[in-house]
């Protein structure tokens, strides 16, 4: 047993760092692309030169006005000098990449957070809550949702049920997002039984069930345009899936040693298909980010996508930034997670 | 090259797979509609055509599609231009000439036989030759009840453009003339176009009781020109609010026209970044495979940090700062692209591929890595990849009006894409405004074109599938 929980917890270890590395690399990668034309520079300039002329103006009020912007333009020189941005951008690239490991994204042009303030990180971090209820619980449910109801048409091989399935399976080509459009139209703008946008309704409940019910309730509309979207191809997927598995020789010996089918299903078919399901869930999960955005957008949930939304309007550099950086991590917290799943359920990993 | 029984066996599975069918069909609707648009306007037209507001002046703005009406019973109306520089009918145009003076008559007269009142009414009153002193110009309007009303008389140094239904003057003048004849006062607020066309009894007092007076309208148009050599001339324009297959948006343009020139844009690109992507991903997997050791590693390693990119983030902030055009957009999609998922699993497929035996074989007559790789392994991962390959066209179809529609793609000030006419309709309210066909067609023909892509990615893959042959 102990050897087993090591071998689980070396593994782990080994991942944790590896991915540790991936995450870097790729926040590097990620701040490289970006400021290809100085626009990370830009950012970082414009946010100096604001707080030099803004400390100088007050500072010195006993000046004249031209003499003040003189001393700010010297010390803006000598900034730019520390800060060294006479050098080549790859002393530079490194400064960005431990302001962003350490999540020091500066303060933004124009967005505020609710308590409005403007320093990125916490703007962003605002927005973080509201994004990991919403996509986690739909992964979760879709998920779910994919397996169960593929395992059960999956008996039905050939029958009318298996048709539907199948020919329904290219509704998935379109993403979740598109119908969420659709779902507002009908739903809210028409039949008037789901809120327009947002998480909360204004003014929000004042009773805290009250609040999660509101919650609920405007979380029904991307749950609804998800399942659209991403139910079918998982259900024809896993229904698949699980109709080459069942003939595998070993489920028909537990079927002729007379197991019930539903134990059947449980232990000779779910169980050691897993591995594959778990890494499926693991792409699953990392390409729903994408649609992730556009929905909340779409939806006007109060998440991170619609703060990329609104940064776009208000052309709110650091912030865009942050949001990418902060999705990075997302990502890898994602793999991690996902990892230690796959450890747990694939017996090959702890032995190894 | 394939044998006869393949074949024949490709046709019966084919007639099988009738979601295969419908998705081939769909497939090629689209290309015919692109190779029509791409032959009719060629790229540069369509990019100034759709971005020149001056173009589309004599169409209705957010006209309905004309098929609506047959769903109606009170028909809604369509635009009528009668232009005196035309020899349509209904134009009369009569010169007089006294000495210095010319008088141009020109009577416009339009048959409206409609239920529903014009969107606008815009008169354009045109000169040519070189006018330097003032012409007087009168216009009237004569109704199919003989009524006749003087709009204006007004003294022109130029081309005039006399927006009817915008003349507050008229519209007072002309409800203080009905209110004291029908001796009540209107329930709402009522517009000149309704004014103009309405049966003047008491019906047109109540918004829900109005009702259109039908036959011929005529209007007047005399011209006092104190230069003879100066030529008059007059267009009325009658906008309706129906037009065309799709109607039109707010800026005038034909949707049916933006949606199919937007279709061969749609199918190029989605097309190509599916190809490259997938192309690239199976020679990055297979190198890696094949390879193994070091490059193998390198390769891993570099798969699994662009995984760890969020791509579309990062995509959005390069097309904010770079204003990515619909092929610069590709170039960067491809370019992140290149070791990203695809990679593993095209890897995995060919690390199973390389032990099989007849790879074996052909090392041992001295084959090539390159011949094993061209001749051996590729056509045999052609199954898997291919119906991957049309499933994701939608995806990067999606992901490019999706960046039209945030409004950070470049496309936004030349090519003319569904998610670029998504994108101006947001914009315009159109969803609150009612104008539904605005967002409804474009996304109409995006639904169709993922439909039919997936149709026929899914019905290859159930009929190439090698593990699904054993069921």
């Amino acid at each position: 047993m102990s050897r087993g929980l090591r071998g689980i917890s070396k593994f782990i270890g080994l991942r944790v760092v590896s991915v540790c590395f991936t995450l870097v690399a790729a926040i590097y990668i990620i701040i490289i692309i970006v400021n290809l034309g100085g626009f990370i520079d830009q950012i970082v300039i414009s946010q100096v030169r604001q707080q030099i002329y803004e400390s100088v103006m007050e500072a010195q009020k006993h000046l004249p006005i031209e003499e003040r912007r003189r001393i700010a333009e010297q010390l803006l020189e000598l900034e730019i000098k520390r800060l060294g941005f006479d050098k080549p951008f790859i002393y530079r690239s490194f400064i960005y990449l431990r302001n962003a490991l350490l999540w020091d994204f500066g303060r933004s042009f124009r967005i505020t957070s609710s308590s409005g303030s403007k320093t990125v990180s916490l703007i962003v971090l605002e927005r973080l809550g509201p994004t990991i209820l919403l996509f986690t619980s739909l992964n979760i449910a879709i998920f779910f949702s994919q397996l169960f109801v593929g395992l059960i048409v999956s008996r039905y091989y050939g029958k009318l049920i298996d048709k539907i399935v199948t020919s329904m399976s290219p509704l998935s080509s379109i993403p979740g997002w598109f119908y969420g459009i659709f779902i507002i139209l009908v739903f809210a703008a028409w039949l008037k039984l789901l809120p327009f946008s947002g998480m909360l309704s204004a003014p929000p409940p004042e009773d805290v069930l009250l609040k999660i019910l509101d919650i609920l309730w405007h979380m029904i509309g991307p749950f609804i345009s998800w399942f659209i979207a991403y139910l079918p191809i998982g259900v024809y997927y896993y229904r698949t899936f699980f109709l080459i598995f069942s003939r595998e020789d070993y489920v028909e010996m537990a079927q002729a040693k007379g197991v019930p089918q539903n134990l059947v299903e449980r232990r000779y078919i779910l169980r050691p298909s897993l591995p594959p399901i778990i890494t499926n869930l693991a792409l699953t999960i990392i390409g729903s980010w994408t649609g992730a955005i556009i929905t909340e957008t779409v939806f006007g949930w109060p998440g991170m996508g619609r703060l990329i939304h609104e940064a776009l309007q208000a052309m709110d550099s650091p912030v865009l930034l942050a949001t990418s950086t902060i999705y990075a991590y997302l990502l890898a917290v994602t793999v991690i997670v996902l990892d230690v799943v796959y450890v747990i359920v694939d017996p090959r990993v702890r032995l190894a | 090259m394939f044998p006869l029984s393949s074949l024949r066996r490709g046709l019966y599975n084919l007639k099988r797979e009738k979601g295969l069918l419908a998705g081939i069909i769909i497939l090629l609707t689209l290309t015919v509609i692109s190779l029509y648009a791409a032959f009719a306007a060629p790229y540069h037209e369509i990019v100034r055509k759709w971005n020149t507001v001056e173009l589309w002046e004599d169409y209705p703005r957010n006209a309905l599609p004309v098929w609506i009406n047959l769903f109606r019973d009170k028909k809604l109306p369509e635009t009528i231009i009668k232009d005196s520089r035309t020899g349509t009918p209904g134009v009369l145009k009569e010169v007089k000439r006294l000495n210095e003076i010319k008088i141009t008559r020109i009577v416009l007269t339009f048959n409206y036989e409609y239920d529903d009142i014009p969107s606008e009414i815009l008169l354009k009153i045109i000169f040519t030759g070189n006018l330097s002193r003032r012409a007087t110009v009168t216009i009237k309007w004569i109704s199919p009840d003989g009524d006749t009303v003087t709009f204006k008389q007004i003294a022109l140094s130029g081309n005039y453009s006399y927006f009817i239904s915008l003349d507050l003057d008229l519209l007072n003048s002309l409800r203080k003339r009905l209110v004291s004849v029908l001796g009540r006062e209107f329930t709402y607020d009522v517009d000149i176009n309704t004014l103009l066309f309405a049966v003047k009894d008491s019906t047109i007092l109540e918004k829900s009781t109005v009702r259109i007076s039908r036959g011929n309208y005529s209007i007047d148009i005399e011209t006092i020109v104190l230069e003879p050599h100066v030529n008059v001339d007059a267009k009325l324009i009658v906008y309706g609010k129906v037009y065309g297959m799709a109607g039109t948006d707010g800026y005038r343009r034909d949707l049916w026209i933006g949606v199919v020139w937007g279709t061969p844009a749609a199918l190029a690109f989605g097309l190509s970044a599916a190809l490259i992507v997938a192309l690239i991903q199976m020679f990055v997997g297979a190198v890696s495979a094949w390879l193994g050791g070091v490059t193998d590693f390198v390769i891993q390693r570099l798969t699994e940090i662009f995984m760890n990119i969020p791509f579309y983030p990062l995509l959005i902030m390069i097309s904010f700062v770079y204003k990515l055009d619909l092929w610069t957009l590709l170039l960067v999609i491809v370019g992140l692209g290149i070791f990203g998922a695809g990679v593993k699993s095209m890897r995995s497929i060919f690390l199973t591929l390389k032990e099989v035996p007849f790879i074996e074989a052909a090392k041992a007559y001295g084959a090539s890595s390159l011949r094993i790789i061209t001749l051996y392994m590729i056509p045999r991962i052609l199954p898997t990849l291919i119906p991957n390959l049309i499933t994701s066209v939608p995806y990067y179809v999606f992901l490019e009006a999706s960046l039209a529609i945030i409004g950070v793609s470049g496309t936004l000030r030349s090519v003319v894409t569904w998610g670029r006419i998504l994108n101006d309709a947001y914009s315009s309210g159109a969803l609150y405004l009612g104008l539904h066909h605005w967002v409804l067609i474009p996304s109409l023909f995006l639904f169709i074109t993922s439909l039919g892509f997936a149709l026929i990615g899914l019905g290859l893959d159930r009929m190439l599938n090698p593990r699904l042959k054993e069921i």
